[in-house]
């Protein structure tokens, strides 16, 4: 694998469509969710607009242990605002710099309106280089 | 008093080094991942012992920013708890777990890897289970250090550190007039 991998846009590692749920959204419905799709985390939106993500990270830190009622809180008082996003032709080199840089395990993607069309997650991008890895050796 | 030469030499081998990874000669290979996890920068696990209150290994979670936690007994490794666990086993308890210990939300006997595997097998291992963390363990079972899926993408990203690190800040989009930070 060269760098050359690195470069090519992350739309090549096929991104999942990303579960989204519009702001107002119960904590307890959105851990539901969570919950029945396996998932480590939410993407967050207002007129189609992505505003927020909320991970199993914020659900173990700001939810467990906590004494907040989940049917009386919404998502976006728990949300990390304005993450950190990229768009699906933006190279893959960009996505593993933010998660090695910023720590974080998801990324969304956006179209240049701003909505959320699909979320990167870290086993994605070492699930696409050990495929590479096997295609070039 | 170091001769220039020297310099010279120096600088050679680096222009060599650049024009090599420049061609793609350099990277990642077959080879890059037959190297034992013990190469890797692993990090020392964080441990409990079996019976530890669940309210107990939370804090400590939270409070280290650490995604996983052993269990261990007698000094063996015998369950693993990640934040995974905690949305899917410890979320229905709401505020009531205080009766619950370690042991009734941990995945028991979970999947460990001895320091001496390579990294293509934690890479199978964690691709297959779906895993984001592996227990590293030693011949006795006792666990010396957890080896995720971040530590993976750090070793790997030490091969490319033009491409990965030395990014601008946001990529270079040409032709739109999309700002980022929207």
């Amino acid at each position: 694998m060269d760098s050359v991998t690195l470069r090519a846009p992350l739309h090549t590692l096929e991104p999942k469509v990303p579960v989204c749920v519009t702001k107002g959204t119960k904590i307890s419905d959105v851990i539901g969710i969570m919950k029945d799709n396996r998932i480590g985390c939410v993407c967050i939106v207002e007129d189609d607009l992505l505003i927020g993500i909320f991970t199993e990270r914020d659900v173990l830190s700001k939810v467990i242990g906590s004494s907040l009622d989940t049917d009386e809180t919404f998502v976006e008082d728990l949300m990390t605002n304005d993450p950190e996003y990229l768009y699906d032709d933006d190279q893959i080199a960009f996505a593993l710099n933010r998660m090695h840089v910023g720590g974080f395990r998801h990324i969304p993607l956006i179209d240049l309106a701003g909505r959320p069309t699909g979320i990167i997650s870290v086993r994605d991008i070492l699930a696409y280089m050990t495929r590479s890895l096997a295609e070039n050796n | 008093m170091v001769d220039s030469t020297y310099f010279d030499q120096f600088d050679d081998e680096l222009r060599t080094m650049h024009e090599l990874m420049d061609d793609g000669s350099i990277g990642l290979t077959d080879e890059s991942l037959r190297v034992p996890i013990s190469t890797l920068n692993l990090k020392p696990a964080v441990v409990v012992q079996s019976g530890t209150p669940v309210e107990d290994c939370i804090g400590t979670m939270v409070a280290r920013h650490f995604g996983c936690l052993l269990v261990v007994e007698d000094e063996q490794v015998c369950g693993i708890f990640t934040e995974r666990d905690a949305l899917l086993r410890l979320v229905e308890h709401a505020n009531a777990f205080e009766k619950l210990t370690i042991n009734d939300i941990m995945t028991p006997d979970p999947a460990s890897l001895s320091a001496t595997d390579t990294l293509e097998t934690a890479l199978k291992t964690m691709n297959q289970g779906g895993y984001r963390h592996l227990a590293v363990v030693d011949s006795l079972n006792k666990p010396t250090a957890v080896l995720s899926v971040k530590d993976i993408v750090s070793y790997i990203i030490d091969f490319f550190p033009e491409d990965v690190l030395n990014l601008p800040p946001h990529p270079l989009r040409l032709g739109t007039k999309h700002q980022h930070g929207a």
